[in-house]
C-alpha cells in the first residue's frame, strides 16, 4: 500500500462517518401531535374567553403541555429502540428538548408570576419555535424547514406589535401552516424512504 | 513513494464493505440491518456475509430483539472492534505522515 491508497482509504472512512453522523430520521409525528394539541388549547382558550367563562386559563395549558410531554417521553423511548442514535439524531433531540423546556417555562411560569401578560405568550413562543425550526432545518439538511422559521418570526413580530385576542388565531394558523403541515410532509418523506429501504 | 507492508493491516477490516460497516457503526450506539444497508450501499446478501465475518472476529455484536412485536436484528461495534478500527486508522495515518 502506498501513501495515495492510504489517503484514499482515510477519505473513504471520513466520508462514511460524516454521512452516517448527520443522518436524521424523523417521522414528523412529534410536530403533528404537538401542533394539534396546541391548536386545540388555543381554540379552547379562545372560545372560553369569547364565551366569558373566566377562570385561570393556565390550567388548560397545564393539561395540554402535560399531555404533550407525556407523549414526547414515551415517543422518545420508542424512537431510541427503533432508530439508530446518530449524532444528528441526538442533536435534533437535544434541540427540541431544550426549546421545549424553554417554551414550557416561558409559557407557564412567566405569566403565572405576572412577568408579562398572557397575550405575549404566543409571540414569545413563536420566536423560540422559529429558532428551533431554523436549527432543525440545518440538521435535517432541508432548506424548506429552515425557511419555516421566517414564518414564525414574522408571526411573532405581528403578535408583538398587535397583541390581543386575534393572537390566538394567528398562533393557531402558524401552528397549522408552519408545524402541522410540515410535520405531515416529513411523515410522508419518512414513510417513502422507509419503503425504499425495505 | 513509501511502500508499506500491507500485511500489517488488519485483514478483517481491510475490505471496503467491512470498513464501511465499522465506520458506520462507530457513529451510532447500534443500528439495524436496513440502516447499514443504506449507508454502506450494498446488497442484502453481501452485507450479511461481511457482517458475519465481523461477528466471527468479535468486532460486531449482534442482538436480536422484538420492537413493536416485530423481530429486529441490531448490530453494534464491540470494544475489540473499536480498538481494531482505531489501530487501522492510526496505521493509515502513520503511512501518510512518513
Amino acid at each position: 500500500m502506498d501513501e495515495k491508497t492510504a489517503l484514499d482509504e482515510l477519505q473513504f472512512i471520513r466520508k462514511i462517518i460524516e454521512d452516517s453522523k448527520k443522518t436524521v430520521l424523523d417521522d414528523g409525528i412529534g410536530y403533528i401531535f404537538w401542533g394539534i394539541i396546541i391548536v386545540v388549547g388555543l381554540f379552547t382558550t379562545n372560545i372560553l374567553i369569547i364565551s366569558k367563562v373566566y377562570f385561570n386559563y393556565l390550567w388548560i395549558w397545564l393539561i395540554v403541555i402535560g399531555i404533550g410531554w407525556t407523549y414526547s417521553i414515551i415517543s422518545s423511548r420508542r424512537k431510541k429502540e427503533r432508530l439508530p442514535r446518530t449524532f444528528g439524531q441526538k442533536l435534533i433531540h437535544s434541540v427540541w428538548i431544550s426549546i421545549g423546556i424553554g417554551m414550557t417555562l416561558l409559557g407557564l411560569v412567566g405569566p403565572a408570576v405576572g412577568a408579562y401578560k398572557g397575550f405575549f405568550i404566543s409571540p414569545i413562543l413563536s420566536v423560540l419555535l422559529g429558532s428551533a425550526f431554523f436549527i432543525s432545518g440545518f440538521i435535517y439538511d432541508l432548506k424548506w424547514v429552515k425557511l419555516l422559521s421566517i414564518g414564525w418570526w414574522i408571526g411573532a413580530v405581528v403578535m408583538f406589535i398587535y397583541p390581543g385576542m386575534h393572537s390566538f388565531i394567528i398562533m393557531g394558523s402558524l401552528m397549522i401552516f408552519f408545524q402541522i403541515i410540515p410535520g405531515i410532509i416529513l411523515y410522508r418523506k419518512y414513510k417513502r424512504e422507509a419503503k425504499v429501504q425495505s | 513513494m513509501n511502500k508499506f507492508d500491507y500485511h500489517q493491516l488488519d485483514d478483517i477490516i481491510h475490505s471496503r464493505i467491512r470498513l464501511a460497516i465499522i465506520a458506520v457503526l462507530i457513529t451510532v450506539d447500534d443500528a439495524e440491518f436496513n440502516f447499514l444497508k443504506e449507508k454502506v450501499n450494498t446488497t442484502d446478501g453481501n452485507l450479511s456475509v461481511h457482517i458475519r465475518k465481523l461477528e466471527e472476529a468479535g468486532y460486531v455484536l449482534v442482538k436480536k430483539e422484538f420492537i413493536d412485536r416485530k423481530p429486529k436484528t441490531v448490530y453494534s461495534l464491540s470494544n475489540k472492534g473499536k480498538k481494531a478500527f482505531e489501530i487501522y486508522v492510526e496505521q493509515l495515518s502513520k503511512l501518510i505522515k512518513k
